[in-house]
């Protein structure tokens, strides 16, 4: 397929040209998914954003809790950088090849928005935001907007904010095998208060098109104690209907997506 | 566009297109160690290539991203003739096998020893986290880079392996690996590096219908196409048919097909093939070809194939070379012309018209009268999935013209079967044609078959043109070969103290869409599993059904995993019903030394076998080490309420080649210096048969292991060897090699005692090359400076030939502990200790690598692998995104290989076979230790988490 290569020599000029060039036109960073030749992707062109200086992780404006994450710091990065809260830490860590986590970014990560994308769930759960740029302007919007919607633009930063330090999380996959992309993920955030639950998040991908947060087993959850993990995962079962594939039928995705959830949970009150 | 980088230190300009593959930039220079194993999706590692200190897939990165950018390969880690002590750790450690995937390997470790100096074994497993290695079992690398570690430190620092056999030199201790060094540096040794300049591209045009008769087919818009050189299609290629089966001859596997037919009978099966001046302009030439098909329904699993009037495969003329049925005639009225047409070498009790494609049954005693005798009989069904042994190199192919001769660069197991079925397709004489085979990228059985030299040898003859032809991963698996999928009923009949009494196999075996093997895959998971227990009534009854699934084929193991799966795990259940200890069982019923194998008799290769009696058995000792290490009949605690942990105890056996059908051949010429040359038919794969066969030379003639090199496997340049199949290589090629070696040394103690002017008897060869008498010696460069002078009597050459009617049976015991997470249904291996009866082990650390590896394949189909199709037979995960092989990660946390000594009175310096069999023991072992750690019996491999829960009624 004839396709073609630009190097941009800022954001501005990256969106600019992407929106030139149409839907086609896609951004490159580590390359794992848009160089992948199983990529369903259609792609015109190739617009590389890496040496645009968005490869820093350090604190965002004036709000020193938080953490910004240039849009193309490598997986790998986010793994060693003790910067970086411990749970997207962890998620990164889920990507189970080395060689992949070397290369792969956290922007790219996002905007590939696939359905197994490890780090998603955790993005979910921690409220992290996008910093996308387009050609009309920069906007910051919640991650978990972002992969609802699409990403339109060329993400350039994520903020994470800054856990409170009572703030508990877990993170959880199902692989086939330890090199795999994940079957289904989940992630949990909640902050236990004399014994109850404040503030539950529950984000489970790989049962939808996009990474789902589960409202209704958040209020649930919301203003009790943990309940235990098999009711828990009941609860989960509940609001999940995914759909069977060659990974796994859709009784078993639901299943094990529930004990996801339950154990992630679990990794809370502990 | 000019991009700057830098390569191996050397800063580099280069014009190039900033879409290209970072690794096709860089083969493309010359630096062919960056291979690849899967189609350009970053699923294998094979490619990967340091960037700025970091290991990622070259395949992933294309030019445009590495401006400024700093890549390491493998060509940087020594010079020429040297190794690193990275390099050399891991051939010392046993961890290069067929050494396609080794650059990758060492530079993965490359960078975790620049970040961690002292790594872990976490550290190593997650470098190597997307390395993927199908040969080595991965367990020798932490061995490997320990040893790396104190190289670093110490240059001189030593592996330590064990001896077995201290009287040798070489024969019993490691001695590295005679093609390592060349593979650790990565240099030019596959197929894929013999490439000129100019060659043409060979693609296939793949059915899209898994059964279908091409009605109408157009290629003219394809040959019309600039670029294109030649098109080939069953209206135009040898109307000869013929089984790509690489089998002595007369073959046991039908000849039902043609290099092209007009009938197609899976999804991927040929339907033309291409060749043009570029791989892009082949691939737009298939879809230029217009094909009308009429589709027919496909036969897709064995009840199917079964069932009344259901649609046959091959329906065409039957023909039989001997042994013609009576009624052949009447069958031969209601053939279908569309269907092509089956020719038997001589009867395998086929019937295509109820698409049995073989069929046989035996046995000795009565099973009746054995059945009568039991207090207890128990039934079961086993059945197994479609797996393919993706080697990491796919099915690749070269073939060129020199002169009036065509030269096939191959990547094969059998390279004199390929020479003799390419002579009978091109209606040439066999000395038209030579066939080398190179360095092959695991070959595991798949490469026993010709399953595309043929196509691109054909199109080399017709046009004179350098042609290659490689598969792509998904060729490899939906057109290569696999596991025959099965189902295997089991009876066994027992007294209340576990002594058997009656033992009955029923095996139905899907072949799909060809005869490869058909016959003698399915009989050998009767033939490797029932003399394991002496029983005086044993059946069997095996049939072959033709389907239109993925073309099966030979897997390391050949049958036997299916047969020993269902009967070890049929006994693991019988000592459950019976409330005895599965050890208890297997004691009271095993093989041991002495015992007579009549039921052989009734399991030869499409023939009458030979019965034997077993001269050595490893198995008491194997089976008493392995309870101790994994500390037999203790519950584990788990920590982990969701968890509970089990335990399993089968045991194995296989054969050493193919007695009275396999035959080797070695020769040994001396040069003018008085170093040799050995010239054996004998075909690596990967495995370290070269080795093999230099050891036992040198160990013979007392020279240093570099007074031997070695050419092996050319028909133009060795002697005649059926190829590496079967278990057959260090027996019979090492055999071979060993009776060239003592020829040899019947030729230098002769002319040694001429020299020395003293009687025969009076001489004896001394290291490093001598002759001694007792007046004194004289040096193999006096005796090759004497025989090759023109008062001499010619060059030393000596021949050496194996063949035997012996069977030599490798024994073993494999224990396993896994723990089954009841919520999720995950199995994880925890401890699987393998202990193997190989004989004498020659290289005791590769021997160990051939079992580590065929332990983590099989763990593979136990726990994760499996073809999955559709209804219509098209393959849903064609690639290793969703076609799972365990990797690093998946290994057992203690995974030992044991090798338990024996020393075999006929195979060469007392060995034994040492692959194959290792594949037998990990589906039953897994399955009785989920078994017994959460009560269920899963009777079908993949054990997948979805299977378990089920069976435990969680799903």
């Amino acid at each position: 397929m004839n396709s073609h290569f630009h190097v941009a020599r800022s954001p501005e000029e990256a969106v600019r040209l992407a929106a030139e060039l149409g839907p086609a036109a896609h951004f490159l960073a580590g390359g794992t998914e848009l160089n992948n030749q199983a990529s369903t992707l259609t792609v015109t062109d190739r617009i590389l954003v890496t040496g645009l200086g968005l490869h820093g992780i350090g604190t965002h404006g004036a709000d020193v809790a938080d953490v910004a994450i240039g849009a193309t710091v490598r997986l790998q990065q986010l793994v060693d950088a003790p910067a970086v809260p411990e749970a997207l830490r962890r998620a990164a860590s889920l990507v189970g090849n080395r060689n992949v986590r070397n290369a792969a970014t956290i922007g790219g990560h996002i905007a590939t928005n696939n359905p197994w994308g490890d780090l998603l769930p955790a993005l979910v759960v921690l409220g992290a935001r996008a910093e996308v740029l387009r050609t009309d302007g920069a906007r910051v919007v919640p991650v978990e907007e972002l992969l609802a919607a699409g990403v339109d633009g060329l993400i350039t930063r994520v903020v994470v904010p800054r856990p409170a330090p009572d703030r508990r999380f877990g993170v959880e996959a199902h692989r086939r095998t330890a090199n795999d992309i994940s079957v289904v993920n989940a992630a949990v955030a909640l902050t236990l208060e004399g014994g109850a639950v404040r503030d539950p998040r529950v984000a489970v991908g790989g049962v939808a098109p996009n990474v789902v947060r589960l409202p209704d087993l958040e209020a649930a959850l919301a203003g009790r104690p943990l309940p235990d993990p098999e009711t828990l995962a009941r609860l989960a079962a509940e609001r999940l209907s995914p759909v069977g594939d060659v990974r796994g039928s859709a009784a078993f995705k639901r299943h094990v997506a529930s004990v996801l959830v339950a154990r992630a949970a679990r990794t809370c009150g502990e | 566009m000019r991009i700057s980088m830098t390569i191996n230190g050397s800063p580099r300009t280069l014009d190039v297109d900033p879409l290209t593959p970072l690794r096709d930039v860089l083969r493309q220079r010359g630096l062919v160690s960056v291979k690849l194993g899967c189609d350009g999706d970053g699923t294998c590692g094979a490619c990967g290539v340091l960037v700025d200190g970091r290991q990622v897939n070259s395949c992933l990165l294309v030019a445009g991203q590495l401006e400024g950018a700093s890549i390491r390969t493998v060509e940087d880690l020594a010079r020429p003739r040297t190794l690193s002590a990275l390099q050399s750790a891991f051939v010392d450690a046993g961890i290069v096998q067929c050494g396609y995937c080794t650059p990758a390997m060492l530079l993965a470790v490359t960078e975790l020893l620049e970040r961690a100096p002292h790594p872990t074994r976490e550290h190593v497993k997650d470098a190597l986290s997307g390395t993927f290695c199908r040969c080595t079992g991965y367990e020798q690398v932490f061995g490997a880079v320990s040893l790396a570690v104190q190289r670093l430190a110490d240059p001189a620092a030593l592996s330590e392996g064990e001896v077995y056999r201290a009287e040798h030199r070489y024969v019993g201790r490691d001695t590295g690996k005679v093609d390592g060094a060349t593979l650790a540096r990565g240099e030019a040794a596959f197929v894929e590096d013999r490439v000129r300049p100019g060659h043409a591209h060979l693609k296939i045009l793949g059915s899209p219908h898994a059964h279908a008769v091409i009605r109408r087919i157009d290629t003219s818009k394809a040959e019309a196409l600039p670029g294109v050189v030649l098109v080939v299609t069953h209206e135009t290629c040898p109307p000869v048919e013929y089984n790509q089966a690489g089998q002595g001859f007369p073959e046991p596997s039908p000849y039902d097909r043609r290099m092209f037919g007009r009938k197609v009978r899976h999804v991927g099966d040929r339907v033309a093939a291409v060749v043009a001046e570029t791989r892009a302009i082949a691939e737009q030439a298939l879809g230029l070809i217009d094909v009308e098909y009429d589709v027919l329904p496909p036969v897709l699993t064995i009840e199917q194939a079964a069932a009344p009037g259901a649609p046959i495969v091959h329906g065409g003329e039957i023909a039989y070379v001997v042994g013609a049925p009576p009624d052949l005639d009447a069958v031969n009225a209601t053939a279908n012309p569309d269907d092509g047409r089956i020719v038997y070498q001589f009867p395998i009790h086929a019937d295509p018209r109820r698409n049995i494609a073989a069929h046989v049954s035996g046995g000795i005693g009565d099973v009746a009268t054995g059945f009568g005798q039991a207090e207890v009989i128990l039934e079961r069904t086993y059945s197994t999935s479609q797996v393919q042994s993706t080697p990491l190199e796919p099915h690749i192919v070269y073939t060129r013209m020199e002169g009036d001769r065509l030269v096939v660069h191959a990547s094969t197991q059998v390279p004199w079967h390929v020479r003799r079925i390419l002579a009978r397709l091109l209606d040439v004489p066999e000395n038209r044609i030579r066939v080398v085979k190179e360095r092959t990228g695991g070959a595991f059985g798949a490469k026993q078959d010709i399953v595309l030299e043929e196509v691109a040898a054909w199109c080399t003859w017709v046009t004179g043109r350098d042609i290659l032809f490689r598969y792509t991963r998904e060729e490899e698996f939906i057109a290569s070969r696999t596991r025959h999928p099965m189902t295997i009923g089991v009876k066994l009949g027992a007294k209340r103290d576990g002594a058997l009494t009656a033992i009955e196999m029923t095996v139905k075996a899907n072949t799909g869409p060809y005869g490869a093997h058909c016959l003698t895959v399915p009989m050998n998971a009767c033939s490797k599993s029932l003399p394991l227990f002496l029983c005086e009534h044993v059946h069997f009854d095996v049939t072959t059904y033709y389907s239109n699934i993925p073309p099966t084929g030979a897997y390391q193991g050949y049958g036997a995993p299916q047969g020993s799966f269902a009967l070890q795990t049929a006994i693991c259940e019988l000592a459950h019903e019976l409330s005895l200890d599965p050890l208890a069982i297997l004691e009271k019923n095993r093989v041991r030394e002495g015992s007579m194998l009549e039921i052989l008799r009734c399991l030869g290769e499409g023939r009458e076998g030979i019965p034997q009696r077993v001269a050595t058995c490893g198995l008491g000792p194997a089976l008493d080490q392995g309870a101790r290490l994994i500390g037999w009949g203790e519950r584990e605690p788990s920590a982990d309420p969701d968890v509970r942990i089990g335990k399993g105890v089968v045991i194995v056996q296989q054969g050493s080649g193919l007695p009275g059908l396999d035959s080797a051949n070695a020769a040994l010429t001396m040069f003018g210096d008085g170093t040799f040359m050995l010239l054996s038919g004998g075909t690596d794969l990967g495995t370290g048969l070269d080795t093999v066969t230099v050891k036992m030379a040198a160990e013979t003639l007392c020279t240093p292991l570099d007074a031997i090199a070695l050419t092996a496997a050319d028909t133009d340049v060795t002697p005649f060897d059926v190829g590496a199949y079967a278990s057959s290589g260090t027996y019979f090629s090492g055999g071979a090699a060993l009776n060239a070696a003592l020829e040899m040394k019947r030729l230098l103690l002769e002319v040694g005692a001429e020299l020395l002017s003293e009687p025969r008897d009076n001489v004896r060869l001394e290291y490093p090359g001598l002759v001694r008498g007792r007046s004194g010696a004289v040096t193999y460069a006096d005796i090759a400076r004497h025989t090759q002078s023109g008062t001499g009597r010619g060059q030393l050459t000596a021949l050496g030939h194996f063949i035997t009617d012996k069977g030599s049976f490798p024994y073993g015991a494999h224990f396993c502990q896994v723990a089954v997470d009841t919520r999720t249904g995950v199995v994880k291996v925890q401890r699987y200790y393998a202990l193997q009866d190989a004989g004498t082990p020659i290289n005791p650390e590769l021997a160990k690598g051939q079992i580590l590896g065929g332990v983590l394949k099989t763990i593979g189909h136990s726990l994760y692998e499996e073809l999955v199709l559709d209804e219509h037979g098209r393959c849903q995960n064609p690639g290793f995104t969703d076609y799972k092989v365990p990797q690093i990660g998946d290994l057992p946390d203690d995974f030992q290989a044991v090798l338990v000594d024996t020393h075999d009175p006929f195979g060469p310096f007392g060995a034994k076979s040492v692959s194959e069999i290792s594949t037998n023991g990990a589906a039953p072992a897994i399955a009785a230790a989920i078994h017994d750690a959460v009560g269920v019996w899963i009777r079908s491999w993949p054990f997948t988490p979805e299977k378990v829960l089920r069976a435990l009624g969680r799903l």
